[in-house]
Formats: structure tokens, C-alpha cells, sequence
């Protein structure tokens, strides 16, 4: 078992690595009422490579059968026990997370044979089929959804970041017993796998409970060959600006600029991610030039305007979204305040109050089981410790800051969605 | 210090009321300041624009750079200003979150308390004014956002149907009035008279402070002293009883839009309120509607029949009514509807296992449980309870879900009258829904 520390925070993390590779990550909150777990299985719509042809949404379809075992749905257990689980798919990941106040050691062991133990039924294979149509057809009409991928694929092409993670309708009509069935021995391994907790844990009945569990549900390993687990990286392509139209009130900018840098992981992702995050607050959080002059001028919306960063082992973006009159006019105006920042070192200045905020939204994050959960599972994913967030906050250079104008935040390197209202909205 | 799993209430006087939640389990200290008002019209338009005028500057950081840098500088103290109303109030609710001084270098803080207190003063009680009224330019700017703000609500479709539906529900009547206002009052709103309302409702309406961490008693009264200063003559504001709509007939609504999916909204009038009898019952009838996976119609149309990706439901226990939403195929509306009508019969005669019924009081429990770790639902609980005139504390809730017999949810089930069908869709064919 490996314990770190944090003094000033006054928290602890423990790790313990089970005899068949899958790690346990503790964050303990004494007293605290909620219990939070989250299982994540590093496999997400970027992966594929190991099984030839496989159709797009495969992840996200099996994170929903899984659900189904031969006495029923899975959830209605957690339920008897007072839990709730919940699960989704991402680009890199796939994660079932479940919340309770008890019963904790039986719903730990629900968890396990949740992802380990699959049963196969064609009836409810095309029955899920339905559902995750329906999901699919849910998210075609969410513009804000749409302007997110349709900018991904401007920055990057057509690449599986930008498309759909559920995969389009005729993919998902592909899916059949046999690749769902590949796909799990491949991805759904104990040495695939971490688990997150957070909350009042008795550890050592924790983890003898995972030891036994993973003995019961996983398949030995011999009968499994290795692959690796890499994702597919993403690389820009830039394709210029795309037009769509919702049915919208008002036009939006999705503004993605991803990063042309080397792909890293460990600390060194970590900083990267905090550099891009403090660059972006600098130049258009709420405290910025840029943005009290659009908010007073009508070109952004305000309660829409935002920024955010993804920074994985395989991929990092920065997407910037709002609703604007004119999209083509705010990106300019993006692009403006970029430029000048490449030109001049001015923005320097606003560093010590950026990082002040950095640090207080980090201690902030260690509040509930929940946030703890999530930002482990954040660091880990990257290859790095969680308290590594902490240490960066004060260590972080400011060329490291500043080569991220040149290597990402670049003025007129961002792929670009357009969104505007259907014809019959106007 | 002493801790307390639940907010204590520290009588001010001055219709000031504090509630105070001492407590180590947090890294930050949380005031939620809230200022309530009888919802109607133009008030209601008057307050949703004076809530987004607080997070435009005071006399002292007069724009939002400035106002904005010195949360930042608080170690990025969280700050909102939301206007939302429960049953016939209207409200602006404040909340500041900055980081308990424990956790921060010693040498690095210096009075973040008193700093983080005098700007939610200063924010409520001393904006940017010209000419003795709002500055102008801000307050146009506001009603421009005001309006951005509504018509984008357009854009979320499932929450678009809801308002809508909600809408038809409570047409007429006090709460059936948008908490972001009415486009039409917008012009008639000037500068001058909404700072003249503003100062009327610092003055007459109650305000209740919440502050929940690692404080004591003392700098918590000393604290809500400084943050409502001035002369106050407020009375306490109760909200009136739902008046049960007319008629017992049911609604039709039809809206097209260029969408794929369609989305059904169910408007049921219960008349079970909070603070009534069947009210426990109201919220586990709810759960096992719709409002869970293991609900009744999630196991219909979702897992057996694979009709939807998501279904919903939710309990207005002020005007005593469930709103259920599904998003579905244009094509399935009238299966659907069947569908819903026949699972609302089985309950009602008396077909609801046993087990349903002890699974949906165990996940109730656990979420009432937990929710002693999440301030924010803590703090809306005690409010609905103050507006209701009516408080509940989470273990009072379990108490009462656990004493819920079979009958009483069957009970709720029959009283579960269906009064508006709204559906959203994009089906040019209407001929076939």
C-alpha cells in the first residue's frame, strides 16, 4: 500500500494494487455520509485498434448491456442494498460510478461482477439496440452537442474524436453478440481497471472484498492474449470553419484549438493542462478585458461563455463556446486577443491572481466524496498522482505558460463550428 | 466548536433570520443570502433584472473586471446570483463560498472573512448608480441578457417542454408567472424606479442568511449585522395555498419543431402539497413512477419495450402536481400514452410489490442521508420549508417515507388526475400522432 500525505489540505490518498492489476485508490472522509465508488475502464470511443473492424459505439454499447445479467437488471441489487449506479462513456474511458450511504462492502462486490460478468441475451442486445437509438437521436437534436463535435472535426478531420460516441444508428445496428463479446475480453480486465472511493471506509475490509470479487468474476488470465490499451491519438487536421443549423434561439461559436504539441503524460500532463487552464482564464474568464467588453457590446451572451480544457494522454483541446450574434466576429475577436498576447508579456501580470484562483478551486474539489472521486480519477487517468494538482499550483513556470500560445492557444489555429437557427426558427 | 449535521436557526430580528451549520466537514465557509418577494407581475420582471444587476459592480468595483478580480483574489471565492421562486415567491438568492483560512498559507490571507462579508454587502445594499437610479447603460445591457436568457431556453429541448407545459398549468394564476420575467414590462422599467424598488425590498422583505462551516455562533450574528445594515420593517412573507384549477377536464398541446426526437410532457394535478397529509407518500409514489430506473415506467417503455432513452418525473409540491416527461418517436405518441395510462391503473389497484416499495424507501433514505454532506440541497430544503411555513429536517423526511403503507401510494394514485398533454415533435405528418 502506498499512503501519501497533504499537509496543509489535511488529506491522505492510499493506493493499493490487487493481486491481478487493478488499483484502489481511497481518499478517506471521516464522518462523511455519502460514499462514492467509481470503477474505470480504460477503454472509451478511441479505442478499437485490437479488434478488426469493429463498428463505432462499441464502448458506449456495452457499458449499456452490462447492465443486464440472467436474474434481471443489475441496478434493482444496488437498489435493494440503498445504492444507485449510474454509468458513461467517454473518448478514453468508461466509468460506472455508484452512490450510497451503506452496504457498502456488498455493493463494491455488485460493481465488480457489474463489469466482469457479462451475459449475452440477443433478445436484449436489440432491445438496448432501441434504447441507445432513441439516446442517439436524443442527442441529434442538441445543438450544443452538435457544435461540440462538428468543431472537433473541424480542428482535427475525420477522426474518431469528432465523432459520436454512441456511434451513428447504422453502427449500432452492427453490433452483434460476437464483437460485444471480443471487445470485453479485450478492454475488461482487472489490469485495465482502476477503482476510485471516497468517503468512511473501513480499507482493509474494502480491499479484501475486491480481491475476492475480482476472484470470482474475472476470467483467468491465461485464456486472455495482451494488447495494448493504447488510444488512438489525435492529430489536427484543420478543415476550416463548418456551418450547421439547430432549431436555436440565437447563433453560437464552438472554437476548438487543439494541441500541436508532442503527446505527454504524468506531471508533465498535468501542467500542461493547468497552463492552458490559467492561459484561458487570463485572457477571457470573467475578470478579463476581453470579457467585460464583449459582455457590455452584446457579442457574447454572458451566462453562455466559456472555456474549458481536455487534456488526455492522446489528446489536448481547448474549446471555447458561447451564444453570439456573429460567430464570425467573435472568433475574430478571439483570435485578436491571442494574437497580442503572443506579442506582448503583459498578461504576466494577472498570474498570481490566476493561480490564487486555480488553488482555491482545487482545495475546493476535495470537499465531498463525490468532486474527490472525479479529480482522482482525473489524475490517475493522466498518469499522475491527484496531489500532483496541489504541488503544480505553486511550482508551475511561466514558460510553460507562455509556450502554450505557441503550441496551442495559437491565433487562427482553432477548427470552428458554426451554429445557426433553422430556417424556420427566424 | 461544536458541529451540527443541520442548520440551527439564530433569531435577529429585523425580518433577519440566520441559519447557522457549524461544521469541520468543509474546506470553505458558505453563506447563501436570500431575498424573497410575492411573485406577480412587473415585480417579477423588476427582480429577475435586479438579481443580474448584483453581478454587474458596486460603488467600489464598478465593472465586471474589477467585481470579478476581487472574488479571484480571494482564492477564486465562488460567487452566484441565481432569481428563481418557489409556489408564489419570487427570489434572489446570493451565495459566496471562500476558502476557510485553515487551508491557506498562513501569510498569504489576510481578513479573507471580513472581505469576502463586505462584498456580498456591498453587491446587495450598494451598487453602481448614476443620476440616482441604476447606471443606465447597465441596466440595458441587463434587459438584453434577460431576454437572451429566456429565449434561450429554447434551445434545451427537454427543459424547453417542461417550462412550457408548466406554462399551460399555471396560467392565470401567481406561480404560473416566469421568475425571469415578462418581456412585454421591459420598457416600462426605468433606471430610477428600479433602485427606488430594490431599496423597498431591502427594506420590507424578509431576508434569511444561511452560513454553513468551521464559525462560531457569534461571528455568524456578527456577520449577518454587517451584511443587512439600514432601518428594515419587514413582515414575514407566507405563500398562499395552490388554488385547485378548474373544471376536471384535460388538455391537449401540440408544438412543431424541426427535431428528431419528440418530447412528451404528462401534467398531473394531485393537490397534494407540502405540509399535507400524503405528502411522504407524494415523493415515493413519484420515485416509483417514473423518476428512477427501478420506476415503474422506466421498466415499461424503457427495458421492455425499448420505446426510450430517458424518462422523468418530478413533484411540484407547491401546486400539488407530477410532471412526467419521456422523449420519444412522433410515431409511438399514442402507444405511449396507453402505455402510461394503463401502468397509472395497475398502482392505483393496488399492484405494487412490496419489494418496489421497501427498494424505493431504502434509496430515498440514502439520498436524505447523504444529503447532510451537500450544502446546497440542505440549504433549498430549509427554504422551501420557510416559504411553505412548513420545515422538515432530512431525518424527519426518512422518519416519515418509512411509516408510507402500500395503501397511501395507491391513494396518491388515485388521486392522479391527468390535466395537460403537451408533446413536442417534428413530425410534418400531424395526422399520424
Amino acid at each position: 500500500m502506498r499512503r501519501k500525505r497533504q499537509g496543509l489540505l489535511g488529506e491522505e490518498i492510499l493506493a493499493i494494487e490487487l493481486k491481478r492489476g487493478c488499483t484502489v485508490w481511497i481518499l478517506p472522509k471521516k464522518n462523511a455520509r455519502q460514499k462514492v465508488a467509481l470503477v474505470d475502464v480504460e477503454c472509451g470511443s478511441l479505442h478499437g485498434g485490437p479488434i478488426a473492424g469493429a463498428p463505432a459505439g462499441l464502448a458506449h454499447f456495452i457499458e449499456h448491456c452490462l447492465f443486464e445479467k440472467s436474474g434481471g437488471d443489475i441496478s434493482d441489487r444496488f437498489s435493494a442494498l440503498g445504492g444507485e449506479i449510474n454509468a458513461s462513456t467517454s473518448f478514453t474511458s468508461t466509468q460506472y460510478t455508484l452512490h450510497c450511504s451503506e452496504n457498502l462492502c456488498s455493493q463494491i462486490d455488485l460493481l465488480f461482477e457489474l463489469v466482469l460478468n457479462p451475459y449475452w441475451d440477443q433478445a436484449l442486445i436489440d432491445k438496448e439496440r432501441d434504447v441507445i437509438t432513441s439516446e442517439i437521436h436524443l442527442y441529434q437534436d442538441d445543438a450544443e452537442w452538435g457544435g461540440f463535435t462538428t468543431a472537433l472535426c473541424s480542428a482535427y478531420g475525420p477522426h474518431p474524436i469528432a465523432a459520436e460516441i454512441a456511434g451513428s444508428v447504422a453502427d449500432v445496428a452492427r453490433i452483434d453478440e460476437a464483437v460485444l463479446g471480443a471487445w470485453h475480453r479485450v478492454y475488461y480486465r482487472p489490469e485495465n481497471m482502476n477503482l476510485f472511493l471516497s468517503g468512511d471506509i473501513a480499507v482493509d475490509a474494502i480491499v479484501e472484498t475486491c480481491e475476492r470479487a475480482i476472484g470470482k468474476f474475472a476470467a483467468p488470465v491465461a485464456d486472455q492474449p495482451a494488447y495494448p490499451f493504447d488510444p488512438v491519438s489525435a492529430l489536427a487536421k484543420p478543415q476550416g470553419p463548418i456551418e450547421r443549423k439547430y432549431p436555436v434561439s440565437h447563433p453560437q461559436l464552438y472554437m476548438v484549438f487543439a494541441d500541436r504539441r508532442p503527446p505527454c503524460q504524468g506531471r508533465e500532463l498535468l501542467a500542461r493542462e493547468l497552463a492552458l487552464e490559467l492561459l484561458l482564464d487570463i485572457a477571457f474568464g470573467p475578470a478579463s478585458i476581453a470579457y467585460t467588453q464583449w459582455y457590455e457590446s452584446g457579442l457574447i451572451g454572458g451566462d453562455s461563455f466559456g472555456a474549458e480544457v481536455y487534456a488526455e494522454r492522446s489528446f489536448r483541446f481547448c474549446m471555447l463556446t458561447s451564444e453570439t450574434p456573429n460567430p464570425e466576429l467573435l472568433a475574430s475577436e478571439i483570435d485578436r486577443v491571442l494574437g497580442e498576447m503572443a506579442l506582448s508579456s503583459q498578461w504576466q501580470q494577472e498570474l498570481p491572481r490566476a493561480k490564487r484562483k486555480a488553488y482555491g478551486q482545487l482545495v475546493r474539489s476535495f470537499e465531498n466524496a463525490e468532486n474527490c472521486v472525479e479529480l482522482m480519477q482525473a489524475a490517475v487517468h493522466c498518469g499522475a498522482h491527484p496531489f500532483d494538482y496541489i504541488a503544480l499550483c505553486d511550482a508551475l513556470d511561466v514558460r510553460e505558460i507562455e509556450s502554450c500560445l505557441l503550441g496551442c492557444l495559437q491565433a487562427g489555429g482553432a477548427g470552428m463550428a458554426f451554429i445557426y437557427p433553422s430556417d424556420e426558427m427566424r | 466548536m461544536e458541529t451540527c449535521s443541520n442548520y440551527i436557526d439564530l433569531p435577529m430580528g429585523r425580518g433577519i433570520n440566520a441559519y447557522w451549520h457549524p461544521t469541520d466537514h468543509y474546506k470553505t465557509l458558505r453563506f447563501d443570502l436570500v431575498l424573497r418577494h410575492q411573485l406577480r407581475r412587473l415585480d417579477n420582471t423588476r427582480v429577475a433584472l435586479i438579481g443580474r444587476l448584483c453581478e454587474r459592480g458596486t460603488s467600489t468595483a464598478p465593472d465586471m473586471r474589477s467585481l470579478n478580480s476581487y472574488i479571484d483574489d480571494l482564492y477564486g471565492a465562488y460567487f452566484s446570483v441565481d432569481v428563481g421562486h418557489i409556489g408564489d415567491q419570487q427570489f434572489i438568492h446570493l451565495c459566496l463560498e471562500v476558502l476557510d483560512e485553515r487551508f491557506v498559507e498562513p501569510h498569504l490571507h489576510s481578513e479573507m472573512l471580513h472581505r469576502a462579508v463586505d462584498f456580498l454587502r456591498r453587491v446587495l445594499t450598494d451598487p453602481l448608480l448614476e443620476d440616482g437610479g441604476y447606471k443606465k447603460s447597465f441596466l440595458d445591457q441587463e434587459k438584453r441578457a434577460l431576454t437572451l436568457q429566456t429565449e434561450s431556453l429554447y434551445n434545451d429541448k427537454i427543459a424547453y417542454a417542461q417550462w412550457r407545459c408548466a406554462e399551460e398549468m399555471g396560467r392565470g394564476t401567481a406561480w404560473g408567472l416566469s421568475d425571469m420575467g415578462t418581456a412585454d414590462d421591459l420598457d416600462d422599467i426605468g433606471a430610477a424606479d428600479l433602485w427606488a424598488f430594490h431599496q423597498q425590498l431591502l427594506a420590507k422583505n424578509p431576508i434569511d442568511i444561511f452560513v454553513s462551516g468551521y464559525i462560531e455562533r457569534d461571528l455568524v450574528l456578527a456577520m449577518c449585522e454587517q451584511v443587512a445594515t439600514g432601518p428594515r420593517d419587514a413582515s414575514p412573507l407566507l405563500s398562499a395555498p395552490a388554488i385547485p384549477l378548474a373544471g376536471d377536464s384535460c388538455r391537449h398541446l401540440f408544438e412543431f419543431q424541426d427535431i428528431n426526437q419528440g418530447k412528451l410532457v404528462l401534467a398531473y394535478e394531485t393537490g397534494i402539497a407540502m405540509g399535507s397529509e400524503g405528502y411522504a407518500a407524494q415523493i415515493l409514489f413519484n420515485l416509483m413512477w417514473a423518476s428512477d430506473t427501478q420506476s415503474r415506467l422506466f421498466r415499461r417503455l424503457r427495458e421492455e419495450l425499448g420505446l426510450c432513452y430517458y424518462i422523468d418525473s418530478h413533484v411540484d409540491s407547491f401546486a400539488g402536481h407530477v410532471y412526467t416527461a419521456v422523449g420519444i418517436d412522433a410515431d409511438d405518441y399514442a402507444n405511449v400514452l396507453d402505455e402510461v395510462g394503463a401502468e397509472l391503473e395497475t398502482i392505483r389497484g393496488g399492484g405494487t410489490a412490496l419489494d418496489d416499495l421497501e427498494n424505493g424507501k431504502k434509496m430515498l433514505k440514502s439520498r436524505l442521508v447523504s444529503m447532510q454532506d451537500d450544502r446546497e440541497a440542505l440549504m433549498r430544503l430549509q427554504l422551501r420549508g420557510i416559504v411553505a411555513g412548513q420545515r422538515y429536517e432530512p431525518e424527519q423526511l426518512v422518519q416519515m417515507i418509512e411509516a408510507v403503507t402500500p395503501e397511501q401510494v395507491c391513494t396518491v394514485a388515485a388521486r392522479m388526475k391527468l390535466r395537460a398533454v403537451y408533446f413536442l415533435h417534428g413530425s410534418r405528418d400531424e395526422e399520424r400522432i
